[in-house]
C-alpha cells in the first residue's frame, strides 16, 4: 500500500481502504471473542468455574482474528503514517498521535500475549485454582483490555481523519 | 529404604503428562516475560533496529536526519525474539528441570502477569504522561 498522489491514486486508495474495512471486520470478531474470554476470566477469578471448553473456543477465535487484524494493520501502517499521522495528527492533534502510539505498542505486546494465551488454552491442564489458571486469567483480561482500548482509539482516529481523507 | 531416584522416576511413570504440562507452562510464562521485557527494553534503550522508510520504501538501521522512518517493525522483532528466547531457555536441558518445580512455576506465572501489566502501563506513562 502506498499513498501516491498521481494517476494511480484511486486504485491505491481503494486497496488501502479495502484493507482498512477488512481490518475493521476482523476487529469486530476480535472484540466479541476477547470480551467473552475477558468476562469468563474475571468470573473465574471471582470464584466461578473455569469454563475450559468455552474459553478454549474463544481463545481459538481470538487468536485467528487477532492475527488477521494485526497483519492487516501492519500492512496499512505505512499509508496511515504518511496520509494521516504526518499529514495531520502530528501537527494538529499530537495527543491523538500519543494514543495511536500506545495502541500500536499494546497491540505488539498483545500479539505475544495472544499466542501465549492460545498455547495455555490448548496444551495445559489448567486446574481450577493454580498459578497456571491465574496466569491464564490475567492473559485473557490483558487481551480484552488491549483489544477494547485499540478498538476505541482506532475508531476515534478514523472519525478524526480517515485514510485517504482530506 | 526408598531410593529417591527410583521414587521420582516412578512418580514420573505414574503421571508423565503433569511433568510435560509443567514444562509447557514454564515455557509460556518465560516466553511472555522475556517477550514483553525485550520489547519494552528495546523501546526504552533505543536499541538499534531496522527502520522502514515509507516514502522511498527502503529499510535502514540508521534513518537519515529528517526522514520519515518507522521503527515499529524493528522493535516488534525484539519482542518476538525475546519470546522465542524464552521458549528456547525453557528447553535447555540443565535449566528445564530446575524451572519445572511447582514453586518456581508459580513464581514465573506471577512474574509473567506482573510484566504484562507493567509493560502496558509503561507505554501509557511514556507516550501519554511523560511525552506531554
Amino acid at each position: 500500500v502506498t499513498t501516491g498522489r498521481g494517476k494511480d491514486e484511486r486504485t491505491v486508495d481503494f486497496g488501502a481502504k479495502l484493507l482498512m474495512v477488512l481490518h475493521g471486520a476482523a476487529a469486530v470478531v476480535l472484540i466479541g471473542s476477547s470480551t467473552h474470554n475477558g468476562v469468563l476470566a474475571v468470573a473465574h477469578l471471582m470464584g466461578r468455574p473455569l469454563r475450559r471448553k468455552l474459553r478454549r473456543l474463544h481463545a481459538k477465535i481470538t487468536t485467528w482474528a487477532y492475527s488477521v487484524a494485526f497483519l492487516m494493520g501492519l500492512i496499512i501502517y505505512p499509508a496511515f503514517r504518511l496520509d494521516v499521522r504526518e499529514a495531520y495528527l502530528d501537527e494538529h492533534l499530537p495527543l491523538a498521535t500519543g494514543f495511536f502510539e500506545v495502541k500500536e505498542h499494546w497491540l505488539a505486546l498483545g500479539f505475544i500475549i495472544v499466542l501465549a494465551h492460545y498455547t495455555m488454552s490448548r496444551g495445559l491442564d489448567v486446574r481450577e485454582r493454580s498459578a497456571d489458571a491465574v496466569l491464564y486469567d490475567c492473559l485473557g483480561i490483558a487481551l480484552s483490555t488491549v483489544v477494547w482500548f485499540s478498538f476505541f482509539v482506532g475508531m476515534i482516529l478514523v472519525a478524526i481523519r480517515p485514510l485517504g481523507g482530506v | 529404604v526408598t531410593d529417591p531416584a527410583s521414587s521420582s522416576s516412578g512418580q514420573a511413570a505414574i503421571d508423565p503428562p503433569r511433568v510435560t504440562q509443567q514444562g509447557r507452562h514454564t515455557a509460556v510464562a518465560l516466553a511472555v516475560t522475556l517477550g514483553c521485557l525485550s520489547y519494552v527494553i528495546a523501546h526504552l534503550m533505543h536499541a538499534p533496529h531496522p527502520h522502514y522508510l515509507p516514502v522511498s520504501g527502503g529499510w535502514v538501521v540508521e534513518p537519515p536526519a529528517g526522514a520519515i522512518a518507522m521503527g515499529y517493525y524493528g522493535v516488534l522483532l525484539y519482542g518476538l525474539g525475546g519470546a522465542v528466547g524464552g521458549l528456547v531457555l525453557a528447553r535447555l536441558p540443565g535449566l528445564a528441570t530446575r524451572l519445572q518445580t511447582s514453586s518456581v512455576s508459580a513464581g514465573l506465572s506471577r512474574l509473567a502477569a506482573l510484566v504484562v501489566f507493567g509493560a502496558l502501563a509503561y507505554f501509557i506513562v511514556v507516550e501519554l504522561v511523560l511525552w506531554h
